[in-house]
């Protein structure tokens, strides 16, 4: 055997044992999903909620809704806030340096007059200066905080959560709707388990589902193979990927999109970090860390039931934007934080997590390049066979169609929320097709977001454009 | 590189393809079948919660109605039952109760309590609540001191839906147990809906060691109007623990004795709370001598 050879053969046993441990531990997280989520299933109680609505002395949430430019859908957005059931909320709406008329719309649809609303958690700092405060008229807890931008979600957030007065901080994003017992499920853990410091739901893209008044009436699968792709995505990222690591211990993001943290928790790490680009992860990680050392028995927890529905990408432009700022984000985070990996005094989250989206969700990209590449060189040297790198190629799509699958079946099982059968036809399609068309683009996209990474980028707001939600005539 | 060509990898690729082709084609399947079972489920599950709903209603007429003996009506009608009954009072909850009890639905709850499961110890909790028409919560304060959490959690709202006030001693203790200890925040909201007339039943709660209990105490006080709670309240305002003071100082605002305003004072001249804390006691201040405070 000659020594490129030799090199080729190591290689080539090294990525296969990759890929094997690969699907090893993401088949563990399936398998922990779903036994998660069944369990949370025959827990599920409306009593118990019904109580907690009904109870004056539930935990108080306040609702940080950050907006850049969301006049398609902000108004629907706060409209669902202020229709959740939940007996003691605040929200507070943050204008970041909007160019578009998301303050005016706010102002003119809940009569907000300019009010001074006081700084509650001074230690965390805002870097855009406010430029005012309003509270609604007719609904006292709705406050808007018009700031200027620098540029990033984080500082929006951490200008609103300086003005949270209750013991639970919950995060939307300006585009999202609730629906009317999200709150009430993703407190709910709080409530029952005082070491609860932290708890995430779900969010599937509204695309294609009708809204009415602030609620999502009728939910229906969108009509492009891009936006149905996406579905997919969010339902293996949230019904196998969150609640498989919830029920390992090891969870380590919560999306910004929907996440409830404790006030008092979510201060002493300081806020979101303001430089950061995935600043939700940011923070959970922040929060592991800082209660690991102070060895205090805690739990980040994933709440399956609870849905809030999201605005996402429709076109190719602003997908690949958006999934290479957050390959950039999980970059900036794995090397923010790098000293807890693979360190058991950090538990599984530094044991297990950290290293899984180091190895595979991080370098996944690049490692997936260099194998194709080394099939290509192993088949024109004649090292292997072609039938071998065909049968592996079909074998890794058929796995990867069956974790959408997988995602799909338990969103079946268990919720049952899209009831058109063609709709699961048309899930089921996508699934089918994703490995020959969007895993490439996205591949793509990460591996630009793993280099931005690497090269200290420093990143903003991403432009999103809306369409805003569908409402019934 | 190993040689691939042997029969033994051909055959075992060959497999590999068709577990993993086979795996697709019944996920695929099973996605569309069990979707359309599940409008099968959901609609004989409404049917079922409508018949159970009707069977009720006649029960609360008075009707001489049997509950059946097929597991899924029995089943749809203990689900039901325990579901209305937290919308009933007085006549016809006690009427609801003698007749699940009559129909051994009392029995079946008390041996589900005793279950090695869990989720059927809390489901008994509350089936067993449906059938309460007496003051007889031996089998729920039993399940305070359960193994898992979720089923003494359980256990607690159920007192709570039950209304007795004589539960709320238990509740405080369950709170404190260093071996399985209650929520807080759970024990607190049963013991809202409970509803002592007195403070002497949360007893042990302003000396315990756990803050979060004589928080939770000063608290519920505060809330429920607790006006004998008013020198245990004066004397948690000056606990070491800021949510004691933040708890005490909101519920005597809530109390309104002018006489609170003594003790606040003082804690206030201390210095040594955290901003939120120290505002609230300003704003409890304030309002005990009918000031409104601005920020």
């Amino acid at each position: 055997m000659s020594p490129v050879e030799w090199v080729f053969t190591v290689v080539t046993l090294a990525l296969t044992l990759y890929y094997l441990v690969h699907h090893v531990i993401f088949g563990s997280v399936i398998i922990g999903a779903t036994v998660h989520v069944a369990r949370e299933q025959r827990w599920e109680d409306e009593n118990t909620q019904a109580l907690t609505f009904s109870n004056p002395l539930a935990p108080g949430v306040s609702v940080i809704v950050p907006a850049h430019n969301e006049e398609a859908g902000i108004l629907q957005s706060v409209q669902s806030l202020l229709e959740a059931r939940y007996p003691s909320l605040e929200i507070i709406v943050v204008d970041d340096g909007s160019s578009d008329a998301t303050a005016q719309r706010l102002i003119d649809t809940f009569d907000l007059e300019e009010r001074y609303v006081p700084v509650v958690e001074d230690g965390v700092q805002q870097v855009g200066r406010t430029i005012a405060t309003y509270r609604s008229r007719r609904h006292p807890g709705l406050v808007l905080l018009r700031k200027a931008s620098v540029g990033r979600r984080s500082d929006a957030v951490n200008a609103a959560f300086r003005l949270c007065s209750k013991p639970l901080v919950c995060m939307i994003d300006g585009d999202s709707i609730l629906e009317p017992d999200a709150l009430l499920r993703v407190a709910q853990p709080f409530v029952d388990d005082p070491t609860v410091v932290a708890a995430g739901g779900v969010v599937l893209p509204s695309n294609g589902s009708t809204v009415e008044r602030g609620r999502v009436v009728d939910v229906k699968a969108p009509g492009t193979m891009l936006e149905r792709t996406q579905v997919l995505e969010y339902m293996r990222a949230f019904l196998v990927g969150r609640a498989g690591w919830s029920a390992a211990n090891g969870l380590m993001i919560i999306s910004g999109a929907f996440g409830v943290f404790r006030r008092d928790v979510m201060a002493e790490v300081g806020g979101l970090d303001e430089t950061s680009l995935a600043e939700d992860a940011d923070l959970v990680v922040a929060t592991h860390r800082l209660l690991k050392e102070r060895r205090q028995d805690y739990r980040v927890v994933f709440v399956a039931e609870p849905v809030c529905w999201s605005e996402t990408p429709s076109t190719l432009a602003v997908i690949s934007r958006q999934r290479r700022r957050w390959s950039h984000g999980l970059g900036e985070l794995l090397g923010k934080f790098r000293d807890m990996i693979g360190r058991p005094r950090y538990g599984r989250l530094g044991m297990l997590t950290m290293p899984y989206f180091w190895l595979f969700e991080l370098w996944g990209p690049v490692i997936e390049l260099v194998g194709f590449a080394a099939a290509i060189v192993g088949i024109a040297f004649g090292w292997i066979a072609p039938w071998v790198f065909v049968v592996f190629v079909a074998v890794s799509f058929l796995l990867s169609i069956a974790v959408s699958l997988a995602a799909l079946l338990v969103e079946v099982v268990a919720f049952g929320r899209y009831r058109r059968l063609s709709d699961m036809a048309g899930l089921s399609l996508a699934a089918v097709l994703e490995p020959f068309w969007f895993r490439p683009l996205h591949l793509w996209w990460r591996v630009r977001g793993l280099i931005a990474s690497l090269r200290g980028e420093k990143a903003a707001w991403g432009v999103m454009t809306r369409r805003g939600f569908s409402e019934t005539p | 590189m190993p040689d691939l060509s042997t029969a033994g990898a051909e055959s075992l690729a060959a497999w590999l393809l068709l577990g993993s082709a086979a795996l697709v084609a019944v996920l695929v399947v099973a996605v569309l079948v069990i979707r359309v079972w599940r409008w099968g489920a959901d609609a004989a599950d409404a049917r079922r919660a409508t018949w159970a709903r009707e069977v009720l209603f006649r029960v609360l007429e008075s009707e001489n109605v049997r509950a059946p003996w097929g597991s899924a009506r029995r089943r749809a009608l203990a689900k039901t039952a325990a579901r209305l009954s937290t919308k009933l009072r007085g006549a016809d909850r006690a009427t609801l109760a003698a007749w699940l009890t009559a129909e051994g639905f009392r029995r079946h709850a008390v041996e589900m309590m005793h279950s090695p499961v869990s989720l059927t110890r809390a489901r008994g909790a509350r089936m067993f609540v449906a059938c309460l028409a007496d003051r007889e919560t031996r089998p729920l304060l039993d399940l305070l001191s359960d193994r898992d959490v979720r089923v003494r959690s359980a256990a607690a709202r159920a007192l709570g839906e039950c209304g007795i006030d004589t539960a709320v001693p238990f509740l405080v203790r369950a709170a404190q147990s260093d071996a399985t200890p209650l929520p807080v925040s759970v024990a607190a909201m049963s013991i809202v809906h409970t509803a002592p007339r007195s403070a002497r039943s949360l007893g042990l709660a302003w000396q315990s060691d756990r803050p979060e209990v004589t928080a939770m105490a000063a608290e519920v006080a505060g809330f429920l109007h607790l006006t004998d709670a008013r020198v245990a309240l004066e004397h948690a305002v000056a606990h070491d623990n800021p949510a004691v003071v933040d708890a005490a100082a909101w519920s005597l605002a809530r109390l309104g004795d002018p006489r609170s305003a003594t003790p606040i004072d003082a804690r206030l001249r201390r210095h040594d709370l955290p901003p939120l804390v120290q505002r609230s006691l300003h704003g409890a201040y304030a309002e005990l001598h009918h000031v409104r405070l601005e920020p």
